[in-house]
């Protein structure tokens, strides 16, 4: 089946599939762009005129800056450079659609990995900040008979990001295959404005907020204590 | 499509991966250099406030010191305008004493020619009348005994007594 995804090369028994190199590219093409993007940066003085290019970096990083350390408190600065990576990753995954790439978020390995990390982030900030004690105690507030569904609650967190990106992406993607088979011209052209880059961005634009929302509660009671 | 596999630890490590080297190739060089731009506009403006209280400073310097030469230049001024009061009315007071002097002078030499003229007068009279009288009783007197007479009649004339 044409959805489903390809095993391009094997390392011993490990398969390396079309998502991982994708990944790969993207990631080369986001290192290198910054590392070219940036070299001025690197050499300039601090009274030193910058081209336009490096406004426009300037003016990406710093917006994000100023997105993220508002959306998530002054504690939540440090996470910043990890949130940016994460929504820049999502915007060049989800676009990479358009040029015939299948996008690494329409793998459910992918958008899972990815709730993972930010799993590990809530929970670790909650422990952070509660204690172990505070943090084990909370799941039975406000009485004990509620653990059941606070357990379930904070395991149900990244399944419901990771299937939310992933269901929205495939979803995208299935429709568009089947535009193509249908009416492979003209037609497909504003659907893929609608399921690449308009469902692309805000999906990418979700993922984020919600990863920053939840971080940020964790931080937010540490704050209230 | 939806079954997990090692995909799903290789994109964990790749999202980590991407994660560091973005710090380290975009987000550090650039945080990097709004700050280190934000440290030199900092110390830019730190600077102009020094320059601004240090020119502050001095025109408050020179205003005092305007003042100063004001109230100095007015202080001459005044000593000037006194000094010229003085001289002006010492020049007066010599103008006026030299004119009472020579005023007292004129009138000192006014009496003298008054005194001078009666005397001359006085003697013309007393020749005349010495002649008269000779020509009245044709007789020569005593010039000496004559002039005595008259001399006396002319004092008691003076006097107001009028024989």
């Amino acid at each position: 089946m044409e959805f489903d995804i390809k095993t391009i090369f094997r390392l011993g028994p490990i398969p390396i599939t079309e998502t991982v190199v994708n990944t790969w590219i993207i990631m080369v093409v986001l290192v290198v762009g910054s590392m070219i993007v940036t070299r001025r940066f690197r050499t300039a003085g601090p009274g030193d005129k910058l081209g336009t290019t490096e406004l426009v970096v300037e003016m990406i990083v710093d917006g994000l800056d100023s997105f993220i350390g508002e959306t998530m408190g002054k504690k939540g600065r440090k996470f910043v450079p990890y949130i940016s990576t994460l929504l820049l990753f999502l915007v060049v995954a989800n676009l990479v659609g358009l040029v015939g790439v299948r996008p690494p978020t329409a793998d459910l390995n992918t958008t899972l990995g990815l709730a993972t990390i930010t799993f590990i982030l809530i929970q670790g900030s909650g422990i952070r900040s509660k204690g172990i004690l505070g943090y084990i105690k909370g799941f039975f507030e406000p009485f004990p008979l509620m653990f059941p569904l606070n357990l379930i609650s904070e395991i149900s967190t990244p399944f419901s990001m990771a299937f939310r990106l992933f269901g929205n992406i495939i979803g995208g993607m299935i429709i568009m295959t089947l535009l193509y088979m249908v009416a492979p011209i003209v037609v497909p052209v504003i659907p893929h404005v609608y399921f690449d880059l308009f469902s692309g961005i805000i999906q990418a634009f979700i993922f984020t907020m919600l990863t920053m929302v939840f971080v940020s509660m964790a931080i937010d009671e540490e704050e209230e204590e | 499509m939806i079954e997990l596999g090692w995909t799903y630890f290789f994109q964990i490590a790749n999202i980590l991966i991407l994660y560091f080297l973005m710090r380290r190739y975009l987000f550090g060089p650039v945080t990097n250099f709004i700050e280190k731009r934000r440290e030199y506009t900092e110390g830019l403006i730190e600077e102009a406030n020094s320059s601004f209280a240090k020119a502050k400073e001095l025109q408050a310097q020179a205003e005092a010191e305007l003042t100063e030469a004001r109230r100095q230049a007015q202080a001459s001024v005044e000593q000037a305008v006194e000094h010229g009061k003085a001289m002006s009315e010492e020049i007066t007071d010599r103008a006026r004493r030299e004119e009472a002097a020579r005023l007292e002078r004129a009138q000192r030499e006014i009496e003298e020619a008054k005194v001078r003229a009666i005397h001359e007068v006085r003697q013309e009279v007393a020749n005349l009348s010495v002649q008269i009288a000779e020509r009245i009783v044709e007789q020569s007197l005593d010039v000496d005994a004559h002039m005595h007479l008259i001399e006396d009649a002319l004092q008691r004339m003076d006097d107001g007594h009028v024989n």
